[in-house]
């Protein structure tokens, strides 16, 4: 355990010492911001800081929720492709440390930049309770539902950075797995024919989300985000596990 | 374990079980291929509309998935078993490539068949008592073990083809465990699926579903389809900021119960067809009428030729034809030209309706159009085909009857002339004594009068009795008496006309002036009067004798062709015969439709943001307005200068729930609304005051109808409202039994009363007038009616008069008239309602602790939502309820004998607040006046002293049934702030406090149809209204700016800033 969170303080650390993690932040602090006071037209999300309206952080919960899609691998592409690419990997591989600590370590360096990410929201949820009367129990949902969906999303890019040495290509193939949970699976739910658009409803990780954004906890939303990142976590285990044999 | 270092990939498969995985592998591909060939040739044989055969797999797949992905899964089987054995045959010869697509192959196939084995092992729990029968259960699981079974084995004959210790080995252990990490993965989910927990974090609730909808969903046992038609337009932001509440909340109702399906309707062409179904929907409905339709449209096709011939037939008579005598024949064919017009219109439009999809035909009201035209139509050729046949008859009579008709005027002409000639010719002189002449002309006239009125019922019988009238329509027997101008009279009546005149003047008038005129006077009589209007009188005779022989040959010559046919038809009853029984037919079809209520469906989803909710074949469609309603209504808001007058609130959780309740149960009580109310001619100025008017209650009725009750009215001046006596049906929305109803006779639909304050009685000076008032008839009428045992509601509150008189008004002035109910409730049901007392709230003075402060908006209104621990108001113990003018109910010690009461409401002793007075004057003209008014309530007074908390509003009370005196268990609910019900205190805000403005109190209403519920005994059904969130309050533009510039620049620039400061710490 000691190890594991060496490692994601060092992985944490890391971020801050990379201008990515600020760039990555400072955009994410951007569309937050513009979705708060503009919403997004083209999505149909509407403002949330408007006078009149029902103080309510959902709309931009569901933006960054979106957004981590595109996010999320951008911040894991690294975690180990670039040790392949430098090379620590054989120093990371001899050291006395299990495959299964070294992965779990950068998931939740990952999961806790993601945190930090989160905790800057809460100046918007500041901002409402100042000028309105925020339902608090959605608010709190909203975030637990942002870090579940993270902690699967962030499991999935992990994954990809396991499977090569470079951080585009990772960054790019976590995009699309994330995709046929996201996008692939809204299409199917709403242009399929029975029963892929039932079975599609179950694999559409923003459906479960929405419920937690909602102010809804469904065990059905815990299970999956917490299957599937135990799942790709597992994927990686074995991956990293792979180049002692392969 | 140690991994063998053979670089050769061959050296890694052991020859022994890679034949022997090769072979498995090819007959597993063979199999396979059977099945794909199967299945194909299934497809291929059957008919596209047909199953298939007994033996073939088709009837077990196609339901679930359709011809198409059918034919996709049968190639694809077809290609993975061409893959499977042509990996079989390499991997006997040592192939890596194959021993690794095998492996996959295997892998995917055991992880299918575990997760298929474990959806069915939990699809078999779970539907225990379902459709499928225990052998199709244990076939089907049989089948799955079968499956499972064999994908293992082959996974493990494939396994052991790898060399022990060899990478192959490690790499077929890794997928193995990766595989059943997936397989874990994807059961967990299916286990999830089917068995888990759903709660709300929500706080304040806005879109979690209700206890009582909660209540209602769960009872229902029949599907409920609700779709949300919101489609974004103009400002799609808006109308997606509607719908989302409305999809969450019909997500959480299918999650509720899965007989609730939910659609989402967002686009025009998902409305289409959402229409259209609606349409098959109502088709099926209304057959009849759709059927009646059809007819119409078919044999409008007939009918419009046939009209068409018609017109034509009259329009081209001929101007000589006998028929063209009258004006009808260009009157007939305008009619036939406007009915052909009107038939082919209709039919095109109704065939349209009826064909056209994506449009809702109002079916009851194209039929009664069609009814009313066929109606017409038939009419009208029925009048024209009696006239006609009596013009055949007309003409025979005139021929026989004309000689002695022209002889009776004849004679009539001759009478007159002998008149004449005794008043002398115009010119002639004056006799010095016209007395004589005047005698003889006045005696003369009285019989020449006679032979008058003998020739023009001659005249007017000459076509025959019958036929008199329709002599009279003819263009022909109405004589020109100028040059162009023909008379509006006939010739029978011109000459009674003229009989009538020279009786009345010639013969009268004459007499009465040879009694009263002088020789001068008759003198001037004769030459200036008489003679002149004789003469004219004669030439106008004259004149129209000449043009009777025209008007008698023409009548009675022999009748053309044209004319005579259609005569003919006329009397053998031909006339329009096939026309007229097509439209006997469709009338008779018409009149047989069986009734369909009226239908607003079609104009309801000409709406725009509209929520359907079908059940069985019923449709509601709930507006916007209902959904989202404002929060001020648009009237208060134009009044009272509203900030945000567009501001709604989200009601979807209530009004959805109503539909649906109302659409699948029957309404649980006839709430019948009791009142007084003399006629507005007796009230107005008779020193009646009404407290609340039946008319006033329009959003609480509303609110009713929504709650699926029944409301009547029951006006206690004439008799109590006939109710429907429905038969009971099996209800399971719960609910404890009303309280016992006693043996009369009674509906099965329970009643219940809702009393309205009686109106006051003034004492002023106009109320002597007669007018009717509450007396004890009215409240003998309630009483007798809770006696046996209905259930009632009675709203009271603060009721004083201020007597309208000269002078300015004091405080003595103010006077309480008693409250007519009052006794009653005190000696019946124990509860004493002080009616004279309005209850007030203040903030307590910190200077002088004794008195308090009361603003304007503090009078207005008195914000109390403690109640006691009732099921009424549990569910409002959270909502901003607001007062007007409520009194207190004090509860007797003991009570009646068999009465149970409690406060309901109440304000609480420690509520350092409260008080209730009978002076309110003391304070009144301080607040009217914008001022702090600081009032020192008196508790010591020897009159009418101010009372202290606990103060009860309102106060429920149960009676036990009492056989001696012939009472019936019941239960009463007294709201002591009736005013607050009303659609001026429910739809205003009543002021603002702290700069913002107070919502409307509608959860008001809330508290009437929840007592409603309960004295009916439907406590299951008690719900609370639209929860009422403060929205984000007013920003100022300079605040607006610098949050702006913050969360959209600041904020990421920090970002930005951090991460440079960062690189250039870290590069020194």
């Amino acid at each position: 355990m000691k190890k594991m969170l060496t490692i994601a303080q060092r992985e944490l650390a890391g971020y801050f010492f990379s201008p990515l993690a600020y760039g990555v932040g400072a955009i994410y602090l951007l569309c937050c911001g513009i979705v708060f006071f503009h919403g997004l037209d083209a999505f149909g999300i509407p403002p949330v800081f408007e006078t009149g309206r029902e103080p309510t952080m959902r709309p931009l919960f569901e933006m960054m929720a979106s957004a981590t899609v595109v996010v999320l691998p951008l911040l894991t592409m690294r975690l180990v492709s670039e040790e392949f690419s430098s090379g620590t990997i054989e120093t990371l591989m001899t050291a006395p440390i299990s495959d299964a600590q070294v992965i779990i370590g950068k998931f939740l360096s990952v999961l806790g930049f993601f945190a930090i990410l989160l905790a800057a929201s809460l100046f918007y949820v500041i901002l409402l309770s100042i000028y309105g009367s925020p339902d608090a129990g959605v608010t709190v949902s909203g975030y637990l539902g942002l870090l579940l969906l993270g902690g699967a999303f962030i499991s999935v890019g992990l994954f990809t950075s396991t499977l090569t040495g470079h951080q585009l290509l990772a960054a790019i193939l976590a995009m699309v797995i994330l995709s046929v949970f996201t996008a692939l699976a809204w299409a199917v739910v709403a242009f399929a024919p029975q029963p892929w658009n039932v079975i599609a409803v179950r694999f559409n990780a923003l459906s479960y989300f929405r419920d937690f954004a909602r102010g809804v906890f469904d065990t059905r939303g815990l299970v999956f985000f917490l299957s599937v990142a135990v799942f790709f976590l597992y994927l990686s285990i074995k991956m990293l596990e792979s180049r002692r044999w392969r | 374990m140690a991994i063998s270092a053979s670089s050769n990939p061959a050296d890694q498969l052991n020859t022994k079980f890679a034949r022997s995985a090769g072979a498995s592998a090819i007959l597993a591909g063979m199999a396979v291929f059977c099945l794909s060939a199967w299945l194909l040739i299934a497809m291929l044989v059957s008919p596209p509309d047909q199953k298939g055969s007994p033996y073939s797999p088709l009837p077990y797949f196609m339901p679930v998935f359709g011809r198409t992905s059918l034919w996709l899964a049968a190639v694809l089987m077809a290609g993975l078993a061409g893959l499977v054995i042509s990996a079989g045959v390499r991997l006997a010869r040592k192939m890596v490539w194959a021993f690794q697509t095998l492996l996959a192959v295997w892998l995917a196939a055991t992880v299918a068949a575990v997760c298929v084995h474990a959806a069915t092992i939990l699809y078999v729990v779970r539907h225990m008592d379902g459709d499928l029968t225990g052998g199709t259960i244990a076939l089907l699981m049989l089948a799955c073990l079968i499956f499972s079974g064999l994908s293992l084995g082959l996974l493990v004959i494939t396994v052991k083809a790898s060399e022990s210790a060899s990478r192959m080995r490690y790499f077929s252990y890794v997928m193995t465990s990766i595989a059943a990490a997936a397989a874990m993965l994807i059961v967990v989910n299916i286990i999830a699926q089917g068995d888990f927990y759903r709660a709300s974090f929500q706080t304040l609730g806005a879109g979690r579903l209700s206890d009582r909808t909660v209540g209602v969903l769960s009872a229902l046992d029949k599907p409920v389809h609700i779709t949300c038609v919101y489609i974004p337009k103009e400002d799609k932001k808006k109308t997606m900021q509607y719908s989302q509440p409305v999809l969450d909340l019909l997500s959480e109702m299918r999650q509720c119960n899965p007989k609730i399906e939910t659609a989402d309707a967002s686009s025009e062409e998902e409305k289409a067809a959402l229409v259209s179904r609606l349409q098959q929907l109502r088709a099926d409905k209304a057959k009849a009428y759709v059927d009646f339709l059809k007819k119409f449209v078919e044999q409008s096709q007939k009918i419009i030729p046939l009209l068409d011939k018609d017109k034509d037939v009259w329009a081209n008579l001929g101007e000589d034809a006998y028929l063209s005598l009258w004006p009808f024949s260009i009157q007939i064919s305008e009619n036939f030209k406007d009915f052909s017009a009107k038939t082919r219109e209709l039919s095109d439009q109704v065939s349209k309706k009826i064909q056209k999809s994506g449009e809702l035909p109002d079916y009851s009201g194209m039929a009664r159009d069609v009814g009313s035209l066929v109606e017409d139509m038939d009419e009208l050729m029925k009048k024209i085909s009696l006239l006609i046949r009596q013009m055949g008859p007309l003409n025979e009579q005139v021929r026989a009857n004309a000689p002695k008709a022209v002889e009776e005027f004849d004679k009539a002409l001759a009478a007159f002339g002998e008149l004449a000639g005794i008043i002398g010719a115009k010119d002639a002189p004056v006799p010095d004594d016209p007395s004589a002449v005047l005698e003889k002309f006045s005696r003369s006239a009285a019989k020449a009068a006679a032979v008058f009125y003998a020739a023009g019922d001659a005249l007017e019988d000459m076509g025959g009795k019958e036929s008199a009238q329709l002599l009279f329509m003819a263009n022909i027997f109405r004589p020109s008496l100028g040059e162009s101008m023909p008379s509006p009279l006939s010739y029978a009546q011109l000459l009674s006309n003229t009989g009538g005149q020279i009786d009345r003047l010639f013969s009268v008038g004459v007499s009465n002036v040879l009694k009263s005129a002088n020789t001068e006077a008759q003198k001037k009589v004769l030459s200036e009067q008489i003679r002149p209007l004789v003469g004219r009188l004669q030439e106008e005779l004259q004149m129209i004798r000449k043009q009777l022989p025209d008007a008698v040959r023409k009548l009675s010559a022999e009748i053309d062709v044209k004319s005579k046919s259609l005569i003919e038809a006329a009397a053998q009853n031909q006339l329009f015969q096939v026309a007229r029984q097509m439209l006997t037919e469709l009338d008779k079809l018409h009149k047989a439709l069986p009734e369909l209520p009226a239908d607003t469906l079609a104009k309801d989803l000409e709406q725009e943001n509209i929520i359907i909710v079908e059940s069985d074949d019923k449709v509601k469609v709930l507006p916007f307005d209902k959904v989202w309603p404002l929060k001020v209504s648009p009237w208060v808001a134009r009044l009272t200068n509203v900030e945000d007058a567009d501001a709604r609130m989200f009601n979807g959780d209530s009004v959805i729930s109503s539909a649906v309740l109302s659409m699948a149960h029957k309404p649980f009580a006839n709430v019948i609304m009791t009142y007084f109310e003399p006629p507005q001619m007796f009230a107005q100025g008779a020193g009646i005051y009404p407290v609340l008017m039946s008319q006033s209650l329009g959003f609480v009725r509303q609110q009713l109808e929504d709650a699926n009750f029944s409301v009547r009215e029951w006006n206690l001046i004439g008799d109590f409202p006939k109710l429907d006596d429905d038969q009971p049906k099996d209800e399971k929305t719960g609910g404890s039994k009303p309280p016992a109803t006693g043996p009369t006779t009674r509906p099965s639909t329970p009643k219940i009363l809702l009393v309205l304050p009686p109106p006051l009685s003034g004492n002023d000076m106009m109320s002597g007038q007669q007018a009717p008032r509450f007396g004890p008839e009215h409240l003998a009428k309630i009483a007798q009616e809770i006696d046996s045992g209905t259930p009632a509601v009675v709203l009271s509150g603060y009721h004083m008069l201020m007597p309208r008189g000269f002078g300015p008004a004091g405080k003595e002035d103010l006077y309480s008239p008693p409250y007519v109910l009052g006794p009653y409730l005190r000696q019946e049901w124990g509860l004493n309602v002080r009616t004279e007392y309005r209850l007030f709230w203040g903030v307590r003075d910190k200077a002088d602790p004794t008195r308090f402060r009361v603003t304007d908006m503090m009078r207005n209104c008195l914000p109390l939502s403690t109640f006691d621990d009732h099921p009424i108001g549990k569910p409002l113990e959270a909502q901003n309820l607001l007062w007007f003018n409520a009194c207190p109910i004090e509860i007797a010690n003991p009570l009646p004998a068999g009465v149970k009461a409690r406060g309901l409401l109440t304000a609480p002793a420690d509520a350092d607040k409260y008080w209730a007075t009978t002076d309110i004057l003391q304070f009144l003209p301080d607040i009217d006046m914008r001022r702090d008014s600081f009032v020192k309530p008196d508790f010591a007074k020897a009159q009418n002293p101010d009372l202290r908390p606990p103060l009860a509003v309102a106060a429920v009370a149960t009676r036990d049934s009492d056989p001696k005196r012939q009472i019936h268990g019941s239960r009463l609910v007294v709201l002591a702030m009736g005013q607050s019900f009303s659609d001026w205190f429910l739809t205003r805000s009543p002021g603002s406090d702290e700069d913002r403005t107070i919502e409307p109190p509608k959860a008001d209403a809330d508290l009437l149809t929840n007592s409603l519920y309960w004295a009916v005994g439907r406590e299951s059904s008690i719900a609370a209204g639209p929860l009422q969130i403060r929205p984000i309050g007013k920003i100022s533009p300079a605040s607006q700016k610098v949050i702006w510039a913050t969360c959209v620049i600041l904020l990421p620039l920090l970002a930005v800033a951090a991460g440079v400061l960062v690189m250039v710490l870290r590069r020194r």
